[in-house]
């Protein structure tokens, strides 16, 4: 009785030792994974956070198309069958009047776009991308690299970029703040009618 | 009962000294554990309040309706742009009333220059209203954590033609860098 009774004590005590082991391993298993979690969160330190690039991104959009644009070194070249003609972009045809800035000019392609369609003509405005790209560039924030885009009817007319290892949209590296502007037609007043979509400026920003 | 009391007296609810021990140092690693992350949270969270509180120096500037820049009619833009005449007016007359701190509140101190950009800073001079830069908020002492945000804003150069038109043709690029600390 007394042989029985150790050996019960002795098991009851192995299995209180086995017991404790399970208990502390639980233990050390949950504090690892609290440092590794507290590790991760604070791994690169406080940061700007994504929607703070967002909004960064919708800024310089915003900043950029309100620009002036140098409009008066941009000569237009209008063929049609009256034959090939030269103006300055404010005069050009179709072109209306406004602020001289880089949402004029953009609208301004697009006026002679129509332009072309409708007098089965064509025109050369080679001036005009590099305008624009000089005040997305003056823009530009230190530490980040842009580029941006003028698509107008699903054909990209304009783009531009700081990195010249950028050749489309598939070479932009990620991750990447993509903010975009579809510009549209302002009717006459008293003319009425929904505004028709012109084209979408797109800008693309991410860190250097 | 006696047989348990051969093996060793029972610890309040615990069955013995050993089981007791385990709980003990078991729950002393628990909460060291997680008495010492909460403070690297908690320092990390605070140090990206800064980070947070410059992005809204930016937003409460963009929400200032005076600021916002108005077309030909005086009508207001839907995108934000700054009106160069109300931000000459408010930096003139920062002095007399901070509207600028009564108006832009974050949960730190701050310093914002509003750096024109078209503006060489040899012409600035408060007499003739010409301004190469707009600076508001606190100097930034020595010494201290910074956080520095920039970003650009289009600055409407507006003037008067009548009293219900104005030329805005001008527009100037503004730099702004927003600078916060604790």
């Amino acid at each position: 009785m007394r042989r029985l009774a150790a050996v019960r004590a002795r098991r009851d005590a192995q299995a209180a030792i086995y017991d404790g082991l399970l208990f502390l391993m639980v233990v050390i298993l949950i504090s690892v994974g609290m440092f590794l979690w507290s590790a991760k969160l604070v791994a690169d330190g406080p940061a700007f956070s994504g929607a703070t690039y967002q909004d960064l991104a919708a800024d310089q959009l915003v900043t950029v198309l309100g620009l002036n644009v140098g409009a008066e070194g941009i000569n237009v070249s209008c063929t049609n069958s009256s034959g090939t003609f030269s103006f300055e972009l404010a005069s050009a045809p179709n072109v209306s009047a406004g602020i001289r800035t880089v949402d004029w000019a953009l609208r301004a392609h697009c006026a002679l776009r129509d332009w072309a369609l409708w007098c089965n003509g064509t025109f050369r405005a080679q001036g005009l991308p590099p305008a624009v790209d000089a005040a997305f560039a003056r823009a530009a924030l230190d530490g980040t690299h842009y580029a941006w885009t003028f698509v107008v009817g699903g054909e990209a007319v304009m783009w531009g970029s700081d990195d010249t290892t950028m050749l489309g949209e598939g070479d932009l590296p990620t991750p990447r703040c993509a903010e975009e502007r579809t510009l549209c037609t302002v009717p006459s007043s008293g003319e009425g009618g929904a505004p028709e979509p012109l084209g979408v400026v797109r800008y693309y920003l991410w860190l250097a | 009962m006696a047989l348990r009391a051969d093996e060793g007296a029972e610890i309040g609810v615990f069955e013995d000294l050993q089981t007791l021990l385990v709980v003990v140092v078991g729950l002393t690693v628990l909460v060291a554990s997680a008495l010492y992350n909460w403070g690297v949270v908690a320092s990390f969270d605070e140090g990206q309040d800064l980070y947070d509180a410059a992005r809204d120096v930016l937003r409460a500037v963009e929400a200032w309706d005076r600021l916002r820049a108005r077309d030909q009619l005086l009508i207001k833009y839907d995108d934000f742009m700054l009106h160069q005449p109300e931000l000459a007016s408010i930096y003139r007359n920062r002095n007399v009333s901070d509207d600028f701190a009564e108006r832009v509140r974050v949960d730190a101190h701050y310093n914002v220059t509003l750096d024109d950009l078209d503006v060489g800073d040899a012409e600035h001079r408060r007499d003739n209203l010409t301004f190469s830069y707009y600076e508001f908020g606190e100097q930034v002492p020595d010494g201290v954590e910074l956080v520095t945000l920039r970003t650009h804003y289009a600055l409407v150069m507006a003037t008067n033609v009548t009293s219900y038109s104005q030329d805005v043709s001008v527009r100037h690029l503004c730099l702004v860098t927003v600078e916060v600390w604790r």
